[in-house]
C-alpha cells in the first residue's frame, strides 16, 4: 500500500514542476490563441460591432474574392521562393567555408553572425538609406566606382526590384543563423569518417557529396523548416523600408494582416489572415519534412 | 471582545480611515497623455506641464508614448472601458468619429466660451472636428495642403517677380512648364534635380489628391456629391501627375518613404514641394528662410485648398477630464505653445488669435488665407480602407501600369462597397 502511494506521489511530482509552464502557456498562448481563432471565424470590427458575431467560414471566403489578399498572397509566395533557396544555398555555403581550419574564420564567424543581433527595425532604416535612389551607396557605386550608370535603380520604388531588395535584406539577417544550424551539423559529423574516406583515396568533392551532405539530412531539415517560416511571416523589413508599396508590389500577408485589424479595425478578417498565413507554413514545413524524412529511408 | 476594547477598534478604525482619506485627497492627481512618440519631440510638452502646475500644484503628468499610427489599437483597450490616459492625440479626425460610434468621448462644447469659443477658431479645422454639431476633439496640428517653393532656384530658372517672389502658376498647364524650366539633367538624361516633389505617401496621398481637385474645380465632390473620382479635372490632375514622372521633372521618393519629398527640398533634389504648409519652416531651417516661398496651388487662390488636422480628444472614462481640459486650453492653447509649434516646426492649432498675431510675416499671412478658405475631408467609416485604395491605385499609375482613366476606373471600383457616407 506504501509502495502504491509512493509510486502515484513519484508521478506527481514532474506534473508539479511543470505547472507553472503549463498554466503560463495556457494562460498568455492557448487562451489568446483560441480566442483568435474564435475571432476569424467572426464578424467583428472593433470599432463598429458591439462583440464578435459568429460567421462561419465567411472571412475566409471573402480573403478570396479580395484582390488585396490575392496580391498579398502571391508576394509572399514569390518572397518565399527567392529567399528560400537563397538562404539555404548561403548559409550552407558559408558554414562549409567557416569549417574550414583557415586562420581568421573566428573573425569572418563574428562578422556573418553580427546582423542577428542587429533588430530588423533598425537594420531596415540603414538599408532605406543604402538603397536610396538619390543618396544611396549602392547606386552611388553602380555609377561612380563600377561606372555602370545604366545598372542604377530606385531599388525600393520599382515594382520589378522591390521585393528582391526585400529579399536581401532577410538574407543580410537570417543567414547568420542558419550558419549557425548548419555549422553544429558539421561539427557533429565524425572526423573518422574523413580519416576512412581519405585512406580510400576520395577527394575533396565526393567528400562533400557522399559524406558532409548526407550526414546534414537532420541539420537542412532544421533550417529549412526555420528558413520556411521566416520566408513565410516576413513582416519587419516592409513595415520599415516600404510599408506594401510602390502600390501593392512589396504587400505581405502579415503586414495586409495587420492593416485589416489596425487600420481597417477588421478584428475578424485580420484573424483570418494571421490563420491562413500560419496554416500555410504548416502545410509547407511538413511538405519539406516529409520530403526529407522518405528520403531518408 | 469587552464593550470597552469593542467601541476602542471602532474608533481606531474611524482614524484609520480618516488618514486614509486625507492622503487620497492630497496624493497629486496624475494626468496621463498618450500620443505617438514624435509629438513629445516636436511639442513642448514638459514645459506646458511645468507652466500647468505653477497654477495646479497638486497636478502629475505621465507622458504615454506609442509608436506610429499605435494610437488608435489602443481604442481597442479603451472600448472595453479600461482607462487609457485622460488626454489622446490621434491622427484625423476620422479616427474621433470612430472613437465617437462607440460613445468614447467627452464633448468640448461646455468649455468653447468666452475666449475660447467656436468662432475664435479656424472654421475649417473645429468643423473636422465636429461631429453631429459637437466638437469632440481639437486641433492639435493643423496643416493646409500647398506648394512650397525654392526662390534660388526659381530665380536662377527666370520665375520670379522683380521683388524676387515666385509667380504663381495661373493653372497645371503653367505649372507644368515651370517644373521644365527648374528640372536639370546630366547628360545621361538622368534629373538632378528634379522641378517638383509630391507626397503620395499612404499619409498623404489622400490629401494631395484632394486639394489639386479643390483648387481646380472648388469641390472635392461629384455632381452626386460623393467623392470625386470621375471629374475632367481629376483625369488633369493624375495625368499632370503621370506625365511628370515619365518625363523626370516629379520625384517618386515619397512612394516608398513619407519623408523623401521634404528630404528631397532639403537637399536641394527639388524645386517644388506638394504637401503641408509645415514643411516650409521645417526645411527653411535647412536651406535658410529667405529662400522658401508658399505657393498656392493653381486655382487655390479662389477655390481654397483641403486642409487636415491631428486631434487631441478627451476619454469618457478619464480619471481628471476637467483638468484634462483645462491643460488643453491654458496651455496647449496659449500663445506661447502655438507660437513655438508654428516657429519650430510650422504647425498650426485651432485658435485664430495666435496666427493673427503673426500676419506680419507674408507666410503665415498665405497660410492664414489658404486655412481661412480651406476645406476638410468628409469623415467617413471606410476612410482607412479608402486610402489605401487610392494610394496602391496611384502608386500603380505612377510607376506606368496604368493610364489615369484607369487608375480613377480602378479607385471607383474598390470604393463602391466601402461606407463613405459623410459623417456630420
Amino acid at each position: 500500500m506504501a509502495k502504491h502511494v509512493r509510486r502515484r506521489s513519484n508521478y506527481r511530482v514532474p506534473w508539479l514542476f511543470a505547472l507553472p509552464a503549463v498554466l503560463y502557456m495556457g494562460a498568455f498562448l492557448l487562451y489568446p490563441l483560441l480566442s483568435a481563432l474564435r475571432i476569424s471565424f467572426s464578424e467583428y470590427n472593433f470599432v463598429y460591432s458591439e462583440k464578435p458575431i459568429f460567421n462561419g467560414l465567411a472571412n475566409y471566403v471573402q480573403l478570396f474574392n479580395d484582390p488585396h489578399f490575392i496580391v498579398s498572397f502571391k508576394n509572399t509566395v514569390y518572397y518565399t521562393l527567392v529567399f528560400f533557396p537563397l538562404f539555404m544555398l548561403l548559409s550552407l555555403f558559408l558554414a562549409l567555408l567557416l569549417n574550414t581550419k583557415i586562420k581568421g574564420t573566428n573573425i569572418f564567424q563574428a562578422a556573418i553572425l553580427l546582423p542577428i543581433v542587429v533588430p530588423l527595425s533598425l537594420a531596415g532604416i540603414m538599408f532605406t538609406w543604402i538603397f536610396s535612389q538619390d543618396f544611396g551607396i549602392v547606386n552611388h557605386i553602380l555609377a561612380n566606382v563600377l561606372h555602370l550608370p545604366h545598372l542604377q535603380r530606385f531599388w525600393l520604388g520599382d515594382v520589378e526590384t522591390a521585393m528582391n531588395s526585400l529579399v536581401v535584406v532577410g538574407l543580410w539577417k537570417y543567414v547568420g543563423f542558419g550558419i549557425i544550424l548548419f555549422l553544429s551539423g558539421l561539427k557533429a559529423i565524425s572526423e573518422d569518417i574523413y580519416e576512412a574516406a581519405k585512406v580510400d583515396g576520395v577527394n575533396a568533392w565526393q567528400n562533400l557529396i557522399y559524406i558532409t551532405l548526407p550526414n546534414l539530412k537532420s541539420s537542412f531539415s532544421l533550417v529549412g523548416i526555420w528558413g520556411i517560416i521566416q520566408a513565410i511571416k516576413v513582416y519587419d523589413q516592409v513595415v520599415v523600408m516600404t510599408n506594401g508599396g510602390p502600390g501593392t508590389a512589396t504587400s505581405v500577408l502579415y503586414l495586409y494582416a495587420w492593416k485589416n485589424a489596425f487600420t481597417f479595425f477588421n478584428m475578424g478578417l485580420g484573424e483570418a489572415i494571421a490563420f491562413f498565413t500560419a496554416a500555410l507554413a504548416i502545410v509547407v514545413s511538413v511538405f519539406f519534412n516529409l520530403v526529407f524524412k522518405s528520403e531518408k529511408r | 471582545m469587552s464593550k470597552k476594547m469593542r467601541v476602542l477598534s471602532l474608533v481606531g478604525l474611524l482614524m484609520l480611515s480618516l488618514v486614509m482619506s486625507a492622503a487620497a485627497m492630497a496624493a497629486p492627481k496624475t494626468l496621463k497623455v498618450t500620443a505617438e512618440a514624435w509629438y513629445f519631440n516636436k511639442y513642448e510638452m514638459e514645459e506646458a506641464a511645468r507652466r500647468f502646475q505653477e497654477d495646479h500644484p497638486d497636478v502629475d503628468f505621465e507622458w504615454s508614448k506609442a509608436g506610429d499610427f499605435e494610437v488608435a489599437p489602443l481604442m481597442l483597450a479603451w472600448s472595453r472601458d479600461r482607462y487609457i490616459a485622460d488626454l489622446v492625440i490621434v491622427a484625423s479626425p476620422s479616427e474621433a468619429v470612430a472613437f465617437q460610434a462607440r460613445d468614447l468621448l467627452l464633448s468640448f462644447d461646455d468649455v468653447l466660451v468666452g475666449e475660447y469659443a467656436k468662432e475664435n477658431w479656424l472654421k475649417g479645422f473645429l468643423d473636422q472636428c465636429t461631429i453631429g454639431g459637437q466638437v469632440y476633439a481639437l486641433p492639435s496640428d493643423a496643416e493646409v495642403m500647398t506648394l512650397i517653393g525654392r526662390r534660388d532656384f526659381a530665380e536662377e530658372a527666370g520665375l520670379t517677380d522683380d521683388e524676387g517672389n515666385i509667380i504663381m502658376p495661373k493653372d497645371f498647364d503653367e505649372l507644368y512648364s515651370f517644373l521644365e524650366q527648374l528640372t536639370i539633367k546630366d547628360s545621361s538624361g538622368k534629373t538632378t534635380r528634379y522641378g517638383m516633389t509630391v507626397n503620395w505617401s499612404p499619409e498623404y496621398t489622400h490629401y494631395v489628391y484632394f486639394s489639386g481637385l479643390q483648387a481646380m474645380r472648388g469641390s472635392i465632390f461629384d455632381e452626386n456629391g460623393a467623392l470625386d473620382f470621375s471629374s475632367d479635372e481629376a483625369l488633369e490632375l493624375l495625368t499632370f501627375w503621370q506625365k511628370g514622372v515619365e518625363e523626370g521633372l516629379i520625384s517618386t521618393s515619397s512612394l516608398v518613404d513619407h519623408s523623401g519629398p521634404r528630404n528631397d527640398m532639403k537637399s536641394g533634389l527639388a524645386a517644388i514641394l506638394w504637401e503641408d504648409h509645415a514643411r516650409v519652416i521645417e526645411i527653411g531651417q535647412v536651406v535658410g528662410q529667405d529662400k522658401m516661398q508658399i505657393v498656392k496651388i493653381p486655382g487655390a487662390d479662389v477655390n481654397g485648398t483641403v486642409s487636415y488636422t491631428m486631434s487631441l480628444m478627451i476619454p469618457k472614462n478619464a480619471a481628471h477630464p476637467e483638468l484634462a481640459k483645462a491643460f488643453v486650453l491654458e496651455q496647449f492653447n496659449a500663445e506661447w505653445f502655438a507660437h513655438d509649434l508654428m516657429d519650430r516646426w510650422g504647425k498650426l492649432l485651432g485658435l485664430k488669435s495666435n496666427i493673427e498675431s503673426r500676419l506680419d510675416d507674408p507666410i503665415w499671412e498665405t497660410v492664414f488665407e489658404l486655412a481661412d478658405n480651406s476645406v476638410g475631408l468628409p469623415k467617413t467609416v471606410d476612410h482607412a480602407k479608402m486610402v489605401d485604395i487610392m494610394t496602391a491605385e496611384i502608386h500603380n499609375m505612377l510607376k506606368m501600369q496604368q493610364t489615369p482613366s484607369q487608375t480613377l476606373a480602378n479607385i471607383r471600383q474598390q470604393i463602391q462597397p466601402l461606407n463613405l457616407e459623410p459623417i456630420e
